[in-house]
């Protein structure tokens, strides 16, 4: 195994850690692991350096990297732009440097949270991309998620009034009440944060996501369950189009938002390697 | 800044070096040593921003990690006080070689500051200019500490989901403290900590801390210790305490993973670095 300290980016002010196994099962696809929220690039309690452990015992490649701004990559002082353009620009910086530089042409994309958010938006745009993993990112809302989520306080006489009384207090202190079925997602101490994008968007990309046959892989924590409730929810938040053909869903209810058990994050990093290993016909 | 892997073959470390200030140069080294397990992410941010600006003052400044910690090999529920000391020789040695100096003062934060301590007593650190920040003094009580917080943490709703999810009630994740005891080690904020480790830690107190307080100059920054129940200290060390202004809450339980952002307290800290 080779372990390297990298700068890379135009101002050489990006850092990263490219981890190889001594022997390469796919000397052309390597796992760019991004950013969760603000947690430098060894991820949530050491989740990167984990599931880079993993994904090296399975002979693939990986690159964990800080975007700017977080962690040990400095924000370049000449760049104005905005933070959401800017890391845009980070991650195809990562993929030209291994591209260039470590001749990888092929990349499976790992996103945690706002992480989950930045995958989706390079894999759309990045033709390199050939698959994607995001843990709590998109999912919308469905009939049965509704019904997931409104039975049990209908079933509970006592849950129906904490509702209902909230509503009345929110009518009469705000002068309005927020329906908005809109969620958001964040990590724990609500220091970074993303919005799901419009529906009609993100159908847009999925549509483009199937026509490159990109591989995409969700995976859900019970910490999210203001706005996931089962698996069958990312494809049947979008009926008109076939997103079964290209998704796999795991979901693991017990665990936290970010992993925070041992057990919970063993679970999650074997699931996605074996998904890995098995979407890219890597042999064991 | 300089990112490195050094050490051994067999337990690569990984460190930062952040150079002096061309113009400010001082010749002088700063090693960091930082806290561990999930105070060491809690912090991360704020010793980067302490390394940037300890080199723009003129000081070439080394951070790294442990073994088991970070991006250095090794497993965390297999570390140990006794490698951990090794590691802050090896880094200096790194620092010596990347700077190409030799005087170095030594930086150390919450267990960091303990490791330092020990590895200056015996592990061969040999650095005569020390400046802690909220060492570890009283390990049964940090222990304890941890054990109460990773028990919070299980019982928080809004971590744990505690609704129905697909039809059905999710099982609670409170039993894993103690399948994790049987198996030999303890849970903690998203670390194992294996039981030699712990032992270790419980074998820190006052008295043994004190034997490590030997010749050379000591700053503590303390919001904190109880520096008068501190004993065997050398007579030949100049030790001298400082009341933090602001508290750090490294011990809330609420805020395990809030990253710290204190600038009071660490302009306060910063200028008892030597």
């Amino acid at each position: 195994m080779t372990k390297d300290a990298v700068c890379f980016g135009e101002a050489g002010n990006l850092v990263g850690v490219l981890q190889r196994p001594e022997h390469e099962k796919d000397n052309g696809l390597c796992v760019v692991i991004l950013n969760a929220g603000l947690a430098h690039h060894i991820g949530p309690f050491q989740m990167s350096v984990a599931l880079a452990n993993s994904l090296e015992i399975g002979g693939l490649t990986s690159f964990r990297f800080d975007l700017s701004g977080v962690g040990d990559s400095i924000r370049d002082e000449r760049s104005k732009c905005a933070f959401e353009e800017l890391h845009l620009q980070d991650m195809k910086s990562a993929l030209d440097y291994l591209s260039i530089e470590q001749g990888y042409q092929r990349f499976i994309v790992f996103g945690s949270c706002t992480g989950a958010d930045n995958a989706h938006r390079l894999t759309v745009v990045d033709e390199r991309v050939v698959g994607s993993i995001f843990l709590d990112g998109y999912a919308y809302s469905t009939p049965r998620y509704y019904m997931y989520r409104v039975l049990p306080i209908l079933k509970s006489p006592k849950r129906l009034i904490k509702v209902i009384v909230r509503v009345i207090r929110r009518v009469f202190s705000r002068g309005k009440v927020s329906l908005s079925d809109v969620p958001s997602a964040s990590n724990v101490d609500s220091e970074f944060s993303w919005i799901l994008p419009a529906k009609e968007k993100t159908e847009r990309d999925y549509i483009k996501l199937i026509e490159r046959e990109v591989k995409l892989c969700f995976v859900f924590t019970g910490g999210v369950h203001t706005y996931f409730r089962y698996p069958e929810q990312v494809v049947d938040g979008f009926q008109s189009i076939n997103l079964a053909k290209i998704t796999s869903v795991f979901f693991l209810p017990q665990a936290d938002h970010v992993y925070s058990l041992v057990d919970h994050r063993e679970e999650m990093i074997d699931r996605v390697t074996k998904w890995v290993l098995q979407e890219f016909n890597i042999s064991c | 800044m300089k990112p490195v892997f050094f050490g051994s073959e067999s337990c690569k470390l990984y460190g930062v070096y952040h150079e002096a200030d061309k113009v400010k140069d001082s010749g002088r080294g700063i090693l960091i040593a930082s806290p561990v397990g999930h105070e060491y992410i809690r912090s991360y941010q704020l010793v980067l921003r302490m390394a940037c600006d300890l080199a723009a003052q003129g000081f070439h400044v080394f951070r790294f990690d442990y073994s088991g910690l970070g991006n250095s090999d090794g497993q965390f529920e297999m570390a140990d006080l006794d490698v951990w000391q090794q590691n802050l020789v090896s880094a200096k040695a790194e620092l010596k070689t990347l700077a190409n100096i030799r005087k170095i003062s030594i930086v150390g934060i919450r267990l960091g500051a303990t490791i330092a301590l020990m590895a200056n007593k015996c592990g061969g650190l040999k650095i005569r200019r020390q400046s802690f920040w909220d060492p570890i003094f009283n390990g049964k009580q940090y222990v304890g500490v941890l054990k109460k917080s990773h028990s919070l943490m299980l019982s928080d709703e809004m971590r744990f989901a505690n609704v129905a999810i697909n039809g059905s009630k999710v099982p609670r994740a409170v039993s894993q403290n103690d399948k994790n005891v049987i198996a030999g080690y303890m849970e903690a904020l998203g670390y194992r900590y294996g039981d030699g480790l712990v032992g270790q830690l419980k074998d820190v107190n006052y008295q043994s801390v004190g034997e490590c307080f030997t010749r050379g100059s000591i700053s503590i920054l303390s919001g904190t210790t109880e520096y008068s129940l501190i004993s065997n200290i050398d007579s030949s060390c100049e030790l001298s305490v400082t009341k933090s202004t602001n508290d750090v809450y490294w011990e809330d339980p609420i805020k395990v993973e809030k990253k710290i952002v204190a600038p009071k307290v660490m302009a306060q800290f910063m200028g008892l670095i030597r």
